[in-house]
This record gives structure tokens, C-alpha cells and sequence, in this order.
């Protein structure tokens, strides 16, 4: 495995379109998945990451890079002069910058986030999608998901009658 | 990685071509083999894989792994109550062979419906009343959803809803699908409660769940000890008052009948039953006598008595050793000495027995299995649950549940986590944008998430009748909606919410319920013999079973000059149990005056100072919802106060206790580290005199706690109001004022959640 400046381990992340990123390992276990591949030694020189394209996946390691605890992007002294909550808030404004993306990427980053299970990641673009859906009609949500109305009119009824509380 | 398949490939082909037999003519010799043994070939290769599991392989199998049994040598599976080992297996047994463990079931009791289709049975868990489909060879089980309570059966006006539900498993040959079908029934009919039929198609690429038949079943009435028969491909519902016999096609989903035979068959009509023998439909009498009739002749619906056997002419011990209340005819098999010309007329018991009678049904019995002897492990009387089934060896698969569905479509599993954000009432409407989406929505792991995403923002509704499971939201009052107070003027004891739940004590009773939904459910009382002094009641959740648990605690005797007592322990899994269940009473003596709460698995009582060995320190009683263990922990060193009103509450995620001081008119709220260690501290101190008379430490609950903002919220049962702990700070967000003779509004803390409150029905 590659080593780089002062004994940080390396990890070389491989899209399906061929792009290949090297990032720290520390940065890499923000994934779970990621992290049991390391830890079971299934992690040879470079992570084939199915399914999810080099845009996203490089947006899911700038991700990464900012939610990794320690030392990480923004310099060694950074923890130790700026006061926790203060970082919490610095966090919660780039994440609120991040996520100002177009509805298709945002659940292409949900799709990824659930692939390789980052808790943080997930709840943020999950958590800010659902607007997508509450403001919209069922007719609407069926047309974004391509799907059909499969119920036949009476199942519709007894779902409406089951739910009552719901519809009022 | 293309490369890599192709190599593989052609690895193959060449092993194959140097392979003395040809890939076909292993094939062939495989089919003979068990389903675990045939099945482990699919782990040497991809193409092999793709061989054995194709559908001709199948068949084949099917028809060469069972070629004894065919032969007149069945093979039954069973599975013992219980197990030394704690962990679950099904068991094989053929006659003439020795008990063969098969594969690990983790079921409790699982009862096997019908006869195997193409290997598969349906099977209903006795404990947890699940239904299941599962190929007892490969060991899979694929969960019936909405089939341990089921919504229809607990739906409320102005719904329909129904006391009874039956269930088959049966096979479309044009679909080549296996569908589960249920129908449920209800005595007294009225115009929107017709029986219906649900079907659910099992094996299919996206998550489904139970559908409408394409037509309505005619008025019957069924009942869920009679599961349904497939034969000729259609399920057979025996129905009763004199139904006769209610036929589904399975294919198109048309509803036919057939009669009874023609004369009656016992007494009792309930005791009734069906199941296959023989290649044909059989109806046998449950009691005693034990008529057997087939039907050999389905187009002409002719039926013939088989036999009869009467369990009370026969000598001890046989008749002693097969006592039970399940008794059912099995199969028909080859006499002692294999000659087919000698047919007897196998029979299982609900003690897991096997026995033998001439076709005939005269003589005396003849014991072939008797389970305590080939294995070790319990077998009780199963209550008129059949114990062992028929077993064939099969690869089958039984297709995959909803939540293995939802996990390995990506776009899916994107839309679980979307939609658990989303409030309940918003998830309910959005169920109908399709089937599937319904399916995910209700299925256990989304219902658990999304209750665990909403677990840290509590709201509050004011609670205006348990009995309907009428609630009204904080905010409707706030505007002004309800101008004069609320209409309850019995205040209703509200437990904090517990994975969704609340639990409420009334002097009406108590009650389950979900704010949210809008649903209670009233909670039968324990029956007791002694009269009582006193009870408490709590609410707690096991993950480990996904069930909620309520325990009673109950004082038969109780004597404070003597310090003596007796306290009565009684417990009840919601969707597991059909009725409370006796445990041993706990090591301490409980206050009632102090309500129980639930935190973190475990639920927590105060010790009652006055009864049982004394302490000078206070002391909590803990129960291990998971283990069903109780323990005896420190509380907090009271001693600086000496008596007076005390609470046992959720704050911040963790275990506190508050102590209520009229005195000064402060409340301390006391915390600890470690529950275990003993050592507690005071957290807080709320000082009320500021806010005096509005808020006094004689009338105020402590509520929850905001975990955004750290405040804490109080209830005086006429105003509502958040006191902030680092500023000292109060502020009312809800009150009536002063109204005469008003006893007090009740308000609840809500988790907003899909769980819903219904426990397992017991008719």
C-alpha cells in the first residue's frame, strides 16, 4: 500500500468509469463498508467502488475529507484552538453548502451514501430530500419514479379507510 | 473483471471436457442426492450454480430426491418446544431410520400447516403467531408481512374488520409462482364487512405485499385452525355452520365449493379438519371417534370413508402414551415388512408421536416414533397445533422478503431512508403511491427506523379520550381551536414513550396507545383469584424479539406493621402473547405511588420503603427486558431530604430520578454516570419559588427534556411550561389559567411514530 508524508497510509479508490482517487485511509473509513473491507484485509491496492460514477464519488470523498474527526484538511492546530461547538457550526455551514445540488445528485449521493454506509452523509442528503416528496403529489412522486399506480380502485379505499387519520 | 468471468469460463469447458462424465450425466446422479448435499454443489462453480438452480434441475431433483417417499417411505420433519442448546433445528425422521438434524429454523414453535409443495409448507409460529413459507431442506424462511396481528383484524370503526383469517400456500402452473392466499371472515356480516381474499405472490423482483383476489369470496365463515389444502390447483377452505367446503383456483382466482361427506362426522362441527392423504382431499374428525374421509373421486365429489379409530378402545399404554390434543392422519405407508399390499394409515400426535393402524383403523396401534428417544430436547402437547409435517427434500427457493428486497435495489433502499424523515402521517398517504412502496412502508426495519429517527424529537398532545384513542395536538390549542380547556376532566397518567408507544393509566383503565395514529388499545387486566391492593403497571421494548413488553406488578397481601407482603408478577409480549404470563415476583417491594419508566431496555420501579427487608438507602428495581431478569440497584442518598414525593424518568437519554420538595418549592433532578456503580448526583436544581403559585413543586410533573435545547418540561395539569436549567428560566408555552373545579388536562409526550398498539387477539 502506498505511504505518503509523515507515515499516512494511502488508499486508492477506483471508479467504474475508471477514474482512480488516492485518499488517506483515515478519510476512506468514513465508509463503513470501506473500513470492514480494510480491516478483513480485503483491501489490496486499489477499491473497485461499483455503481457509483467518479462526479459523485469524488463529491462523497470531499465529504469525507471535511467529516474526518481529528486532524484532517484543516491543519493540526485546528482542534486544539477552536472550540468544539464552533467546529460543529463551521460543519453545519459547509454541509448546508454541499448539499446545494440538483435533486438527481443529491439521490445519487444518497444511492452512494447507503452503498458505502456514512451515517453522516446519509442522514444529510436523506434528510434533505424529503422535500422533494412532501410538497409533491402522489400523481407527481409516481412520474419522478417512474412508476405506475398498481392498486386497483377498491385496494385504494381500503388503504384510504386504514389510514384515515392520515388523510384528514 | 470481464476478463477474469472469461477465464473462468473457459476453465470450465476445460475441466468438463477432461472430465470422464459429461456436466449432464452429473447432473442427472445429483438429483439423487439430499437437497443439503445437491445444494452444496452450487459452490463449485458459477456454471454449476446456474445448473443447479435452474428450474428442469429443479424438478428433477424433486422427483429423484424423493423417490422413497413416493415408494411409500415418507420422511416427516418436526422441530422440538424446546432445545438444550437455545438454538432452533428441524429434524427428519423416515421409518425404519434414525432422527437426522436438518437445518437451524430460529423459529419458536413452529407448526407446519400444510403438506410440502414442491418441498415448501406453510408454517405458523405458535409463539409469535407469524406465518412463514419455508423449504425445511435448505432451511429458508420467507415471513408472511401483516401476519402475526394482522391490520385487518384490528382495524376500528368505522372500518371493517374481522375475527377470523385462514391462510394457504398454493401454486399457479402458468405463472410457474407459488401465492399465499388468505381469507377473512367475521360471524355477524354486515354490508362493509363481506369476507375478502388476499393474495400474496411470492418470488417476484420488487417488494410486494398482499393484494385483493380478482374476486370476492361468498359469504363463509373460517376459522384459522383450519389452514387451507392445495390439490388440483386450488386452495380447500373448510368453512363452518355448513359451509361446506369453500375452493379457490389459484390460477384465475374464482371461488368454487365442494360438499362435505355426506354424513356428520362427530359432534362437534369445530372439530373438523382437512388435509391431503393419498393424492386426495380428506376430511377427518379432530375428537374421538377419529372418522378418515377422502375424497377419491374430485369430479364426481365422491367421498369415502376411509376408517374410523376410536383412541378410547385402546389397551394401555398405548392409549396413554398417545394422548393428545392434536391427533392427524399423515400419510398412508407400506406395512412392517414393506409389502405395499399391507397399507397402514400413518397418524402424528401433538406430542410429536408417530403411530400406525391398519386401514382398517381396528387394532391396536402401533408406536413407530417417539421423539424424546431419538433426540435430545422437549417436546410438550403442542395446544391442537400440528407438531410434525411431511418432509421433501427440495431446492426451491422461497424467494425473498421485503426487507432483502429493499436492500438490494439501490434506488429503493435510497427512498427508505428519504421517506423515514418524513412524519407518519406523511408516510401513511404516501403508501399509496404503489405497492411496493406500501410493502417497504410497512415492513419491520422501516417502522423501527423511522420510530428511531423521530425518538429524539418529543412533542406533546393532550390526551381528550383514551378509549377511542382521541388526541389533539398542543398547537390546535395554542391557536385557539379549544377555547374552554379540554373536556377530560380525569386526569390520565401518561407514561413516556417507550419506541413509539405511550402507556396510560385511567381510572377507566389502562391503555396502550399512539397519539400519532390516533389508536388505543385497552389492556386487559391479569385474572386474578385474590383481591388486590394496589398494582402497577409498566411498558417496555425488547429489540431483541422487535416487540414491546408491559409488566404487572400486583400486591395480593401487604402489611406494613409487619413489613410483610406479596407482590404478583405478570408479564405479556404484545404480538407474541395471547394473554398474560406468570413470572417470578420481583426481589423488592415497589412503590405505586411512583410510576415506572423505561430506559435504555430496562425498566425501573422505586422500592417501596415501607414493605420487605429494610435499607437506608433508597433503592430501584430494575427488570431486563431482554433477559427477563430483575435486579435490585442504589438509587440516589436521599437521606439529606427525608421523605416526601419522588419520579423515575427518561431525561437526556439516560436514567433520572427528581425529588419533589414542598418545603423550599425546588425540585432536584438527580443523575448518574453509571447506573450499575450506584453513585448518583444532582444534575440539576429547578427553584420554582420565582414562578410561585403558577408553578409549586406539589403539583409539577417533569416531562421530558428537549435534547436541542437541554430544557426541561413541566407539567402542573394546567399549564405547560419549559424551564431552561443553564439560565434558570420558564417559560409557559400552554396554560388554562384558573378554572373551578377543573381537575387538570392530560398531556403526553409523543414520539411520532407507525407502531401500532394492537396486541395478538386471543379469539
Amino acid at each position: 500500500m502506498a505511504t505518503r508524508e509523515a507515515g499516512k497510509k494511502m488508499i486508492m479508490l477506483k471508479s467504474p468509469d475508471g477514474m482512480e482517487f488516492e485518499v488517506e485511509e483515515a478519510v476512506a473509513m468514513e465508509s463503513q463498508t470501506i473500513r470492514k473491507m480494510i480491516e478483513d484485509d480485503c483491501a489490496d491496492t486499489a477499491i473497485l467502488i461499483p455503481n457509483i460514477n467518479s462526479k459523485i464519488l469524488s463529491r462523497v470523498i470531499e465529504y469525507c475529507n471535511k467529516h474526518v474527526p481529528t486532524t484532517g484538511a484543516t491543519g493540526a492546530a485546528a482542534s486544539d484552538t477552536v472550540a468544539p461547538a464552533a467546529l460543529a457550526e463551521d460543519l453545519k455551514i459547509w454541509d448546508a453548502e454541499f448539499i446545494k445540488v440538483n435533486r438527481a445528485t443529491r439521490f445519487d449521493l444518497i444511492q452512494a451514501a447507503s452503498y458505502l454506509n456514512i451515517k453522516g452523509l446519509l442522514d444529510l442528503t436523506s434528510q434533505t430530500t424529503i422535500d422533494t416528496i412532501s410538497d409533491n403529489s402522489l400523481e407527481e412522486i409516481r412520474s419522478f419514479l417512474s412508476t405506475k399506480n398498481d392498486y386497483l380502485p377498491e385496494e385504494e379505499q381500503t388503504i384510504r379507510r386504514e389510514n384515515q387519520w392520515a388523510f384528514q | 473483471m470481464a476478463a477474469h468471468e472469461q477465464e473462468n469460463q473457459q476453465g470450465d469447458d476445460a475441466s468438463a471436457q477432461r472430465s470422464p462424465l459429461p456436466h449432464k450425466v452429473v447432473t442427472e446422479i445429483l438429483a439423487y442426492l439430499p437437497a443439503k448435499s445437491a445444494g452444496r454443489f452450487r459452490c463449485v462453480s458459477r456454471s454449476w450454480q446456474a445448473t443447479l438452480s435452474s428450474a428442469r434441475f429443479l424438478e428433477l431433483h424433486l422427483r429423484r430426491a424423493n423417490y422413497q417417499a413416493a415408494a411409500g417411505r415418507p420422511k416427516l420433519f418436526f422441530s422440538p418446544t424446546d432445545e438444550p442448546s437455545d438454538d432452533y433445528f428441524f429434524y427428519a425422521w423416515q421409518p425404519g431410520g434414525a432422527a437426522t438434524k436438518l437445518m437451524r429454523n430460529g423459529l419458536l414453535l413452529p407448526a407446519p400447516l400444510t403438506k410440502p409443495l414442491h418441498g415448501l409448507v406453510l408454517l405458523r409460529c405458535v409463539r409469535s403467531g407469524g406465518y412463514y413459507v419455508c423449504n425445511p431442506s435448505t432451511g429458508a424462511v420467507l415471513p408472511l408481512p401483516d401476519s402475526r396481528v394482522p391490520s385487518k383484524k384490528t382495524s376500528r370503526y368505522p372500518l371493517p374488520y374481522y375475527m377470523d383469517v385462514v391462510y394457504g400456500l398454493g401454486y399457479c402452473s402458468a405463472t410457474h409462482r407459488y401465492k399465499a392466499v388468505r381469507i377473512f371472515s367475521k360471524e355477524e356480516v354486515n354490508s362493509v364487512d363481506a369476507p375478502c381474499c388476499d393474495v400474496f405472490v411470492l418470488g417476484g423482483d420488487t417488494p410486494a405485499y398482499w393484494r385483493p383476489a380478482t374476486s370476492k369470496p361468498p359469504m363463509c365463515v373460517v376459522t384459522e385452525a383450519n389452514p387451507a389444502v392445495f390439490l388440483n390447483g386450488h386452495l380447500h377452505f373448510l368453512c363452518r355452520y355448513d359451509g361446506g367446503i369453500l375452493t379457490f383456483n389459484v390460477r384465475d382466482e374464482t371461488f368454487g365449493s365442494l360438499p362435505l361427506p355426506p354424513c356428520p362426522l362427530g359432534k362437534d362441527p369445530l372439530s373438523l379438519r382437512t388435509t391431503e392423504l393419498d393424492g386426495c382431499l380428506c376430511v377427518f374428525s379432530g375428537g374421538d371417534p377419529c372418522h378418515v374421509w377422502l375424497l377419491r373421486d374430485y369430479e364426481a365429489q365422491g367421498w369415502e370413508q376411509l376408517c374410523c379409530i376410536d383412541r378410547a378402545a385402546w389397551p394401555e399404554p398405548q392409549r396413554s402414551q398417545l394422548q393428545s390434543r392434536w391427533i392427524a392422519p399423515l400419510c398412508l405407508s407400506n406395512g412392517a415388512n414393506g409389502s405395499s399390499s399391507e397399507k397402514k394409515i400413518m397418524f402424528g400426535t401433538g406430542t410429536c408421536k408417530v403411530f400406525a393402524v391398519d386401514l382398517n383403523g381396528g387394532g391396536v396401534p402401533e408406536i413407530l416414533f417417539q421423539p424424546d428417544e431419538a433426540i435430545a430436547g422437549s417436546f410438550h402437547d403442542t395446544y391442537g397445533y400440528p407438531a410434525l409435517g411431511l418432509f421433501e427434500e427440495s431446492l426451491v427457493p422461497v424467494g425473498r422478503d421485503i426487507e432483502e428486497m429493499v436492500s438490494s435495489s439501490p434506488v429503493m433502499e435510497a427512498w427508505f431512508h428519504v421517506l423515514k424523515w418524513l412524519p407518519a402521517r406523511s408516510v401513511s398517504r404516501l403508501s399509496l403511491v404503489s405497492r411496493a412502496w406500501r410493502a417497504m412502508i410497512t415492513t419491520n426495519s422501516f417502522i423501527r427506523s423511522h420510530a428511531a429517527v423521530h425518538a429524539t424529537r418529543p412533542r406533546i398532545k393532550f390526551v381528550l379520550d383514551p378509549l377511542v384513542g382521541s388526541f389533539s395536538d398542543l398547537d390546535e390549542h395554542m391557536n385557539g381551536t379549544f377555547l374552554y380547556g379540554l373536556p377530560l376532566d380525569n386526569p390520565v397518567q401518561c407514561s413516556q414513550p417507550c419506541h413509539g408507544l405511550n402507556l396510560g393509566r385511567w381510572s377507566f383503565g389502562d391503555y396502550l396507545y399512539n397519539p400519532t395514529l390516533g389508536v388505543s388499545e385497552r389492556i386487559q387486566q391479569v385474572k386474578r383469584d385474590a383481591v388486590l391492593l394496589g398494582s402497577s403497571i409498566a411498558l417496555g421494548y425488547d429489540s431483541e424479539v422487535e416487540d414491546h413488553v408491559i409488566v404487572s406488578l400486583a400486591y395480593e397481601e401487604k402489611n406494613m406493621a409487619t413489613r410483610e407482603y406479596k407482590l404478583r408478577c405478570d408479564t405479556r409480549w404484545l404480538r407474541t402473547d395471547d394473554d398474560w404470563c406468570p413470572h417470578d415476583p420481583p426481589p423488592r417491594p415497589v412503590a405505586l405511588d411512583v410510576p415506572p419508566a423505561y430506559v435504555n431496555g430496562k425498566i425501573y420501579w422505586v422500592v417501596e420503603p415501607m414493605l420487605g427487608p429494610e435499607s437506608a438507602v433508597c433503592e430501584l428495581l430494575a427488570f431486563d427486558v431482554i433477559n427477563e431478569e430483575f435486579k435490585v440497584m442504589h438509587g440516589p442518598s436521599w437521606s439529606s431530604h427525608g421523605g416526601g414525593r419522588t419520579s423515575i424518568l427518561e431525561l437526556y437519554g439516560a436514567i433520572s430520578m427528581a425529588w419533589f420538595d414542598e418545603e423550599k418549592n425546588v425540585i432536584d433532578v438527580w443523575r448518574t454516570k453509571d447506573i450499575m456503580d450506584g453513585a448518583w448526583c444532582v444534575g440539576c436544581r429547578i427553584e420554582l419559588d420565582k414562578f410561585s403559585p403558577q408553578y409549586s413543586s406539589r403539583e409539577v410533573m417533569l416531562m421530558c427534556a428537549d435534547t436541542i435545547d437541554g430544557r426541561i418540561l413541566l407539567n402542573t395539569g394546567r399549564s405547560l411550561g419549559y424551564y431552561d436549567p443553564k439560565t434558570a428560566a420558564l417559560e409557559t408555552i400552554y396554560t388554562v389559567g384558573k378554572p373551578q373545579g377543573y381537575r387538570g388536562f392530560s398531556a403526553t409526550t409523543v414520539q411520532d411514530s407507525l407502531v401500532r398498539p394492537f396486541m395478538k387477539w386471543w379469539w
